[in-house]
């Protein structure tokens, strides 16, 4: 191991090339004589190491051969993305703050008629602008209480959906009193026997219930209540089937 | 040439040139740039290694240069400054490329000088510069082809005077270690 400070004066007298301090450092430190030659080396391949032609042609500068910084197209890339993030929130505050609007002119198809039979939820979404009009009953409790749940002791005798309007090209009757309980935010049943002609409807702002109530007496049904908000369409049978026609009002 | 203003401190050719090009004068960047082209190539192309890559962070070098300008506070020398961009850029490009593994075949680097350059050309020297880090060669560069002092050294890195020494100390003996071992091994030096 060659102490630091030899190893410096070494190096100074390689850098130096002076002949008379090679030979003076060779007879003080013969064993370090072929370190010094290795130095020496090193410092001629280092100084003759630019091998760029003394006479390098030089170009015309040009003021435009900056290459675009990666930076540069990272911050476009992130300004991208918080740009379609921001997009993205906006339309889904904007889908989510309008409120759905009344229902109005529907067309059904017969051939896409659910099952008469089955528990009809009510969209909760579909009835924004509900006026409770039974004692605090508000539309909002009503979507948090399961419309499943009936309780026969507190059956009120007509249930509040708010004025609607409600307006069908051709539907069937099952098809048409399950629009009328959804719009008015209640469940119903239709009782077998009760009868499904093509009907079609044209309420403008009235109770659902007063709908199902009209339509019954144009089509032979009556409508029950049967709970908080659940109605039972029971067919007239001592009744005449009453005229089955396309229009109703 | 040398100006010298009482109380200002000294002026030199290239604070003069730096002076006419901020007051307008185009002509006067031309002249800085002939005047450094060669050098910023040469101090790219020794940390670089390759002559084209050199050639390229040359042109942007001057262009920052040209655009930044009116940044040089003047309290180092228009060279210092000059080739602390030219380090800096060239550095940052080496590791740039360095993922890439470009190696640079040495019969592709020697078509590009001069044929009696090329005669002296030793490729151990450049076999050994290739196996430093682009900051050893940077100091090394500096040091024997720039020859510039440690002082001045060490304000082109931006590090302080001992630092400076310290790391060429650490980056020559490096070379020489590789070099060695390019090199047949014999008894005789000249």
């Amino acid at each position: 191991m060659i102490p630091r400070e030899i190893d410096d004066l070494m190096w100074t007298i390689a850098e130096g090339t002076d002949p008379a301090a090679i030979e003076a450092f060779g007879e003080r430190y013969p064993n370090l004589r072929e370190e010094l030659l290795k130095r020496i080396r090193t410092v001629n391949a280092l100084k003759s190491g630019n091998r760029l032609p003394k006479s390098t042609p030089v170009p015309t500068f040009q003021n435009t051969q900056v290459r675009p910084a990666n930076w540069r197209l990272a911050w476009a890339t992130f300004g991208f993305a918080i740009l379609a993030l921001f997009s993205f929130g906006f339309i889904r505050y904007s889908n989510h703050s309008v409120p759905n609007p009344d229902v109005t002119p529907v067309n059904i198809s017969p051939a896409k008629a659910p099952d008469a039979n089955i528990q009809f939820e009510p969209n909760r979404d579909l009835n924004p602008m509900t006026v409770p009009n039974n004692g605090g009953n508000t539309s909002q409790n009503q979507a948090t209480n399961p419309p499943t749940t009936i309780d026969p002791p507190q059956t009120p005798e007509t249930i509040s959906g708010g004025l609607k309007t409600l307006k069908l090209e051709s539907a069937p009757l099952h098809t048409a009193i399950l629009l009328i309980a959804e719009s008015g935010n209640f469940t119903v049943t239709i009782a077998s026997g009760t009868p499904n002609p093509t009907v079609k409807l044209d309420f403008e702002g009235m109770e659902p219930m007063d709908m199902l109530k009209e339509l019954g007496q144009q089509y032979a049904f009556t409508p029950v209540i049967d709970g908080q908000r659940a109605v039972l369409i029971i067919p007239k049978k001592d009744e005449d089937e009453g005229q089955i026609t396309d229009n109703n009002r | 040439m040398s100006i010298y203003f009482e109380g200002a401190g000294s002026f030199d050719e290239d604070s003069i040139l730096v002076e006419r090009f901020l007051a307008g004068e185009a002509s006067a960047f031309e002249s800085l740039y002939s005047k450094y082209y060669g050098k910023v190539l040469s101090l790219s192309k020794g940390v670089l290694i390759s002559e084209e890559e050199a050639a390229d962070v040359t042109q942007e070098v001057f262009t920052l240069v040209y655009r930044n300008l009116h940044r040089f506070n003047r309290q180092s020398k228009f060279s210092t400054w000059l080739f602390r961009i030219t380090i800096n850029r060239s550095i940052q490009e080496s590791r740039k490329r360095r993922f890439k593994h470009k190696h640079v075949e040495l019969s592709e680097a020697s078509e590009s000088i001069a044929p009696e350059q090329a005669e002296d050309a030793d490729p151990r020297i450049q076999s050994a510069m290739e196996k430093l880090t682009p900051q050893d060669r940077a100091i090394l560069t500096l040091f024997y082809w720039q020859e510039q002092n440690l002082q001045e050294i060490s304000e082109s890195m931006e590090i302080n005077l001992n630092a400076a020494k310290t790391r060429l100390y650490r980056a020559r003996e490096r070379f020489r270690i590789f070099f060695e071992k390019e090199v047949p091994h014999d008894s005789e030096g000249n």
